[in-house]
């Protein structure tokens, strides 16, 4: 029988940002009352895995209070842990499926350690994914072409470049969008929203699952 | 009942005064964590750099950090990657590097596009000949006939590469591949 399988286009992930959002139930005054403390405690929680002091910032030269944060910057450079006021963000860098772990023993430590000094709740989160992805054949826009129905092509009357999408969901959106920064790329960004008894390996492996449907949806092929 | 009442907020027009920024509404709008500093305007279709000043304008300074953060500044495929697509990108980065390739690189996009068009695929790629001596190709992808092809290089060559190609040909070259 002859061969059914679609064949798939290459494409390779050159960057990817792994963002993560904590909210607050309150805003933790106690803690930041006390930044010492939080530095030190965070640090403690962050120093095995690249995290010291020469990389902490604090961000207090504006108006207002949401504004305010303690940045630690990991050394070598890729990953940000961002404590203010209302909020926390963790941004990493380029981390691949097999660094999930670690990620997510660093992620905890942290969060824990700012939790435990304000006794503080998580009120939400959500996880944002932004990946850029270099099509080696294949263009863009032929790769694209079957998420949009050809009715919508004849709204404006030029020849169209190129076409993404964005799908709102009641917890979760996705962008599909050519990327700025490469040649023949897609930029695509997934969030999802949880709640916040949601556990980190739920939502990676949530967000594991939705990056190999979007490949199998566009029908590529990942390469390294 | 009128579809506008319906639509999601991020769909809407932006505001002078946006209103505060619900959970997920908008995000269409925000950055894309990417290399080049100056993208071009009309490459993505959200073009989420003028739209999230738009709407976002106190965190403008804030995303345009992000947007140079990716590609390290003395990176030798700086602005090129927003062109070509770079195949072996640590050798092919190495070799621009010791060659000195990136600014005929740069150079060649007009005269590239000019030829084959905007939407042909460019590919830099190292390929290494029978001595071992290695050159970075630019292999052009061209959809269409081999004749049409041949005449898009032919006039690549004519009215750019020929006059530039003295010193470096042997480190550089320019090709199609029909597909």
């Amino acid at each position: 029988m002859a061969e059914m399988t679609a064949q798939k286009a290459q494409a390779e992930i050159l960057y990817a940002l792994l963002e993560y959002t904590a909210v607050f139930e309150k805003p933790i005054l106690a803690a930041w009352r006390d930044s010492p403390n939080l530095i030190s405690a965070v640090l403690s929680a962050l120093d095995p895995f690249g995290f010291k002091l020469d990389g902490v910032e604090c961000k207090t030269q504006t108006e207002r209070l949401s504004e305010y944060a303690i940045v630690f910057r990991r050394s070598p450079p890729g990953a940000t842990f961002t404590v203010g006021l209302g909020k926390l963000v963790v941004q990493a860098e380029n981390v691949s499926w097999t660094d999930a772990e670690r990620l997510i023993t660093g992620m905890t430590a942290g969060i824990n350690a700012i939790l435990r000094i304000e006794q503080g709740e998580i009120h939400s989160q959500q996880i944002s994914l932004g990946i850029h992805v270099q099509l080696k054949e294949k263009s863009r826009k032929e790769v694209t072409a079957p998420l949009l129905n050809p009715v919508a092509l004849k709204i404006l009357d030029e020849e169209v470049t190129f076409q993404g999408i964005i799908l709102q969901h009641e917890k979760s959106l996705i962008v599909i969008d050519a990327s700025l920064a490469y040649a023949n790329g897609l930029f695509v960004r997934i969030i999802r929203d949880y709640p916040p008894d949601a556990k980190f390996e739920q939502m990676a492996e949530v967000l594991r699952r939705d990056e190999a449907r979007l490949f199998d949806v566009l029908g590529l092929e990942e390469v390294k | 009942m009128n579809a506008l009442l319906q639509a999601p907020g991020h769909l809407k027009q932006p505001l002078v005064h946006p209103p505060p920024r619900p959970p997920l509404a908008g995000i269409w709008a925000e950055k894309q964590p990417a290399g080049s500093k100056k993208p071009s305007r009309s490459s993505g279709v959200f073009d989420q750099q003028i739209l999230w000043a738009a709407m976002w304008p106190e965190r403008q300074s804030a995303h345009l950090q992000t947007f140079n953060r990716e590609i390290p500044l003395d990176s030798p495929t700086r602005d090129l990657e927003a062109f070509y697509v770079i195949d072996g990108r640590p050798a092919v980065a190495c070799f621009i590097k010791e060659n000195r390739l990136r600014g005929i690189l740069l150079e060649a996009r007009e005269p590239l596009t000019a030829a084959f068009g905007k939407d042909a695929i460019k590919t830099l790629a190292l390929v290494r000949d029978d001595e071992g001596f290695d050159t970075l190709f630019c292999l052009i992808m061209v959809t269409g006939d081999m004749q049409g092809a041949r005449e898009a290089l032919r006039s690549f060559d004519q009215h750019w590469w020929l006059g530039r190609s003295g010193q470096i040909a042997e480190k550089l070259n320019f090709d199609f591949d029909l597909v």
